[in-house]
Order: structure tokens, then C-alpha cells, then sequence
């Protein structure tokens, strides 16, 4: 997913609150990366707090909030009243927040998509993957393929 | 509408002695010229010793005669310098731009500032002149040479006394010049007037019966100065300022009595001497691109920070908000009792914008909030990433975000690793892996310990590197495995048994 967001240029870097500090520049290249503002967290609370920041400051209009490889006993300590409080700064700083979570956890967002990929060792060597929709009527469902 | 305001201080060579010796004013005292003391005059005079019919220029001797408690005072430069010195600084406070008249005048242009009303600006300012510690007169006016005939008497001015007693008075009216006596041009040297005599021949006592004079018979019998004189009396001549420009530091200083303890006090004086320092550099052309602060406490300790911002700016407002950012991760080890602000000045940014570019809407507000975000995860832990030019995995370089979007990152082009995105394990965690030695390799056979357990189905691998063989070698092989569940990991195989799980692909 970061990878496609990345392949489109744009004016602003996008935002990438990283979770658990696991983006990896090497795997997307010197290209790509210069679109993209890192900032590395080691645990939930300290990329909340960085999207707060972010979300108040409304200078980069995109901010990707990776925490997918969060643990669920961290994610339930997240108050949704944080959830809400996101959602009241991104509508006056005019920002997109993409919250990236192992399971739904936003109590009202915007929109939510289910990611599912199935990769086998074959997909090392092809193409790199693209986000495809397959439920269309509700646009629900993206699928790496 | 445009206001020039007149400050003159009456007397200053022997007024600044007498307040720095702390002298009973209700003595009189003269300032004396230099030479011998049987062949010196009086050069300046105290109100009480005028009342002893002393004039300035009269002979010591007979001055004595006359008043046999003067008390005669030689002058001393340094202290007069030193006066001047401070006058000018307070002057500095009202306004940047100012002319250094002479003769102890100064004349102000206040266009650039703003006052709701004459009275509140001339209280004010007497007010804060109060500092100084010198009798002084302050007048506005429309033209700066109004200004500055009016500051000449205490009667057309707002002034600040001292004896018998501190006392402060403001006019409400402004002030008329035509009661003034002809005489005050005489003894003025800014407004030349070689045919006094002759007009006190004519029974001109006063400027007002100068200015009732037709200008044009004026011009006609006694020439074009005066003529130029009585533009100058009915303000019809404006003259430009010679602005004193004498500070080039950008540096100011606020000294707490009593230390104060909590921010808000600080950032208030803060605010307003910001202000001032902007003004100082707007009439350069300049701009601060870094705030420089230091903070000295009570029990001697102090604290100094440079406050980097993000494009060279001329608000105040946007200084204080980086300073109060700052302020507020600070943990001060006892009360502050002083604070000195320093700005350094550079070119204003230029830039010209393109026409289809987006750029940060504010890039001060970003720079403040890349500051916070340094004090959340670390000042190293962020910016634009970039993959190492090496071969060793897991490395990167990351470039600092700059307010303009400009990254200065290596010109050649480094591809992507793999085609599948890999989630990297910081740091690499250890992890016991059944294996088997197939030729030089060793081959993983089953994840036993670690977040993901379980027989490996497919692999790839080993993909066998090394660097570093110069200072510090390193050696590893990867393995790309899959796992049940469409898993896919890398692991490594440093030797001679060590295995780590680094990353998931996907």
C-alpha cells in the first residue's frame, strides 16, 4: 500500500508515522523515498502523539499512521476519544489521516478497507503487487495482487 | 496622519552630573568651561541658580558674586557620553527611526507606530523615560522642526521634573510655538536667524509675530532663509529625517527584580522586545534567521539555546512561538533572574513559487512542530529516508525535512531491494531455527522459537554477503522462507550459529 501511494508524485511528502519502526527504504528504493516523510516510533503512544502533532499542524495533507504490526493489547489502550479527537483535526487542518491496524479498531472513520494479500515466494521475482478492488459495489475489500 | 515626536534633554552636561552624584537640587549649580578657573564661564545652569539673575556665558567671578552657594561643577565627558548613550537606547524602545539632532535633541518619527492617542503616547513615554533619571521635554507635532521648537520650552511641551519634586506633566492640546520668544532662535543653532536684531528692531518680541509677517515681503527685504524659516514656523516645510543608525547589534536584555519563576512573565517581556528587535532589523532590510537565548538564574547557573527557524522571518509573533515551544521543555534548576535575546540578521528569503507547485502553507508552523516531534521520538528519528549506498541490509540515511522541500539527497538513483515490501525487524530478533548442513550452507528447516513457529515449506536462499572487511567485517546469508499461512520471512545466518528473524514480507 505504501509503496502505490508512493508511486504517485506529489508537491508534499507523504507523512509515514511508522508503529513498530519497520519500514525498510531499501525495499522501495531512493526514488520513491524521497516522497516520504519517516518518522520512526518504538512503541503505540509515541506515533499517537506524532499524529497529533501532525494532524494539528496540516501542513502535509496525507498521513499514513502504520500500526499494523501493533500488538492488540496495545491497540486497545488507545482511547476512542483519541479516534474522534483525529478526526475534529484532520476536518480543521484539512489533512487525510490512513490508519493502518491489524483489525477495525476506529469507532467512526470515514471509510474502511479490508487489505488481504496471498504471496508465495513466486511474487519475490514478479511484478510488484497492486492494490486491486474486489467488492466494488461497496468498495470494501482491497486486494494485493 | 504622521507624527514626529521631539525629545530634548534641557541642560544634559550638568543635569546628567548632578542626578549621577545624587546632588540636593534645591542648591544651585553651574557647569563651567574648561581653562583656568579665573578665565571660565558658566556654560550651563539649574533652574534655582537662575533665579540669582546667573546667565550662561557670564564670568565665574562674577557668577560667584552674584550666588556665593553656586556650586561649580567641570565637566565630565565620559558621564555625558554615557547619558547620551542611554537616552538613545530608550529612544530606540519608541521608535528605529530617529534623528540625532543635536544639542541634546532627538527627533522621532513615529508613522510606523501605533498610539490611540497623543496624550496616551506622551504619558507613556514620559513614563518609561522615568529610567533615565534627567529632566527632559517630549512634544509631537506634524513636521519634525515643530517638534523640535516645541521641545525648546518646558511651556510648549510635555515634561518630566525633578525639582522641587519628580513630577510629570502632559499636554493635551498641541502645543502652539507662537508664544515662544524670538530670542529661542537666536540661541538655537538648528534655526538660524542672523537678523534677530534687526526684528527686534521691528518689535517682533515673539515667533508668533514672525509668522503674522507676509512670507512673500519677508523673502523680498531680508532674503530666502527666512522665507524658508517662516515655511518652517507655519509647517509648511517637511523635511526629511538624517536617521541615526547607530546600533548594528540585534541584541537586547531584560533583568527580572524579583526572579520570576514561571514562563508567562518571561514570554510577555519576551514579546515586547522581540518586537523591538524586528522593527531594528525591518529598518535594515533584514531578517532573523536564528534566535539566540540565554537564560541566567538565580543561583548563577545558565542556560543558552540557539532557536533555529524555519525561513529567515520578521514577526515577532512567530519568534515568540518558537521560543515558548523551547521554554516549555525546559526544566529551570532555580528562578530566573535575567533573560538576554539575541537575533541573527540575514537576507529576507526570496522565492519565487511555482505556478502548478504546492509548498507548506506555513512553513514556520512546521518547523515548530518538527521541534516537538523531535522531542517526542528523538531528533534522529525522523526525516526523508534513504537506502545506504552499501550492500549490508537494513541501512539507511535519513535527510533532514527542510521548510522549502529541498532534499539533498545522493544524485544517482539506488532501485528497490525486492518486489515485495519487507516489514524489518529493529533490531533483528534471535530465533532458534532446525537446520541441516546441505554443502557449505547450513538449510533451515523449522522455525522453533520466536513470534512466527512452524515448518518451513518452501525457501530461498542462501543469498550470502559480506562488507566491511576493511574495518569492521561483517557476514551473513539470507533465507526467504515461507511458513503455513501464506507467512513469508526472511531470516539470517550469521556464523557460526547464530539465526534472526528480520523482516516480513508483505
Amino acid at each position: 500500500m505504501i509503496s502505490q501511494l508512493l508511486e504517485h508524485s506529489r508537491d508534499l511528502p507523504l507523512a509515514l508515522i511508522d508503529g513498530r519502526d519497520s519500514f525498510d527504504p531499501a525495499s522501495y528504493g531512493s526514488e520513491k523515498c524521497r516522497r516520504l516523510f519517516w518518522i520512526r516510533c518504538r512503541e503505540a503512544m509515541q506515533a499517537i502523539q506524532c499524529t497529533d502533532l501532525l494532524l494539528r499542524d496540516g501542513n502535509l495533507p496525507l498521513i499514513l499512521l502504520d500500526l499494523h504490526l501493533t500488538s492488540a493489547r496495545e491497540l486497545k489502550r488507545i482511547p476512542n476519544a483519541i479516534w474522534h479527537r483525529f478526526r475534529t483535526e484532520a476536518r480543521a487542518s484539512g489533512a487525510s489521516l490512513l490508519a493502518l491496524t491489524p483489525r477495525p479498531c476506529l469507532p467512526s472513520p470515514h471509510s474502511r478497507f479490508t487489505l488481504s494479500s496471498t504471496f508465495t515466494l513466486q511474487n519475490l521475482e514478479m511484478a510488484p503487487p497492486q492494490l486491486r478492488v474486489t467488492n466494488s459495489e461497496e468498495a470494501r475489500e482491497v486486494v494485493h495482487s | 496622519m504622521s507624527y514626529y515626536a521631539a525629545l530634548h534633554l534641557p541642560g544634559l552636561p550638568l543635569t546628567c552630573l548632578l542626578a549621577r552624584k545624587q546632588v540636593d537640587s534645591s542648591l544651585p549649580a553651574a557647569l563651567l568651561s574648561s581653562g583656568k578657573r579665573e578665565k571660565s564661564f558658566l556654560l550651563h545652569l539649574n533652574e534655582i541658580a537662575t533665579r540669582f539673575q546667573l546667565s550662561i556665558g557670564m564670568n565665574t567671578t562674577r557668577a560667584l558674586a552674584r550666588c556665593p552657594e553656586l556650586t561649580l561643577y567641570d565637566a565630565d565627558p565620559k558621564l555625558e557620553t554615557q547619558a547620551r548613550a542611554e537616552a538613545l537606547a530608550l529612544i530606540d524602545t519608541f521608535t528605529p527611526d530617529y534623528e540625532d539632532t543635536g544639542a541634546n535633541t532627538f527627533l522621532l518619527d513615529l508613522s510606523t507606530v501605533l498610539f490611540a492617542s497623543r496624550e496616551e503616547w506622551l504619558h507613556q513615554a514620559l513614563e518609561t523615560s522615568r529610567q533615565l533619571g534627567l529632566p527632559l521635554n517630549l512634544s509631537l507635532a506634524d513636521t519634525p522642526d515643530l517638534a523640535h521648537l516645541a521641545a525648546l520650552s518646558c511651556q510648549t511641551s510635555s515634561s518630566l521634573r525633578y525639582q522641587p519634586k519628580a513630577s510629570l506633566s502632559v499636554l493635551s492640546e498641541p502645543p502652539s510655538i507662537c508664544d515662544l520668544p524670538l530670542d529661542l532662535l537666536r540661541r538655537n543653532h538648528a534655526f538660524p536667524l542672523p537678523q534677530a536684531d534687526l526684528l527686534q528692531l521691528w518689535g517682533l518680541r515673539t515667533l508668533g509675530d514672525l509668522i503674522d509677517l507676509p512670507r512673500q515681503g519677508l523673502a523680498e527685504r531680508l532674503g530666502p532663509k527666512l522665507a524658508r524659516l517662516h515655511d518652517v514656523l507655519t509647517g509648511k516645510h517637511h523635511r526629511l529625517l538624517k536617521l541615526s543608525r547607530p546600533r548594528q547589534d540585534y541584541q537586547t536584555s531584560h533583568h527580572f527584580e524579583p526572579s520570576v519563576e514561571g514562563v508567562d512573565p518571561l514570554l510577555f517581556m519576551a514579546r515586547r522586545l522581540l518586537q523591538t528587535l524586528c522593527q531594528r532589523l525591518a529598518s535594515k532590510q533584514r531578517a532573523a534567521e536564528a534566535l539566540h537565548l540565554v537564560l541566567s538564574f538565580e543561583n548563577g547557573a545558565a542556560h543558552s539555546r540557539q532557536l533555529r527557524q524555519s525561513e529567515p522571518t520578521l514577526d515577532p509573533d512567530i519568534l515568540l512561538r518558537s521560543l515558548h515551544t523551547h521554554l516549555d521543555s525546559l526544566h529551570a534548576p532555580a528562578p530566573i533572574s535575567e533573560f538576554h535575546l539575541r537575533l541573527r540578521p540575514t537576507l529576507p528569503h526570496q522565492g519565487q513559487h511555482q505556478l502548478f507547485q504546492r509548498g507548506l502553507s506555513d512553513p514556520h508552523k512546521f518547523g515548530d512542530t518538527l521541534k516537538r516531534l523531535s522531542g517526542v521520538v528523538g531528533i534522529d528519528q525522523f526525516g526523508i529516508p534513504q537506502p545506504a549506498e552499501n550492500h549490508r541490509p537494513g541501512e539507511f540515511d535519513l535527510y533532514p525535512l527542510e521548510a522549502d522541500l529541498n532534499i539533498s539527497t545522493p544524485s544517482e538513483p539506488i532501485p528497490a531491494y525486492s518486489r515485495l515490501p519487507l516489514k524489518r525487524q529493529r533490531p533483528p530478533l534471535v530465533v532458534r531455527v532446525a537446520s541441516e548442513k546441505r554443502g557449505r550452507h547450513l538449510q533451515p528447516l523449522a522455525l522453533l522459537s520466536g513470534p512466527h513457529q512452524g515448518t518451513i515449506q518452501d525457501f530461498r536462499g542462501p543469498f550470502p554477503l559480506s562488507g566491511s572487511w576493511w574495518e569492521s567485517p561483517w557476514q551473513q546469508s539470507e533465507w526467504d522462507v515461507a511458513l503455513p499461512k501464506n507467512l513469508l520471512l526472511q531470516i539470517t545466518y550469521t556464523p557460526p550459529h547464530d539465526w534472526h528473524l528480520t523482516g516480513i514480507y508483505g
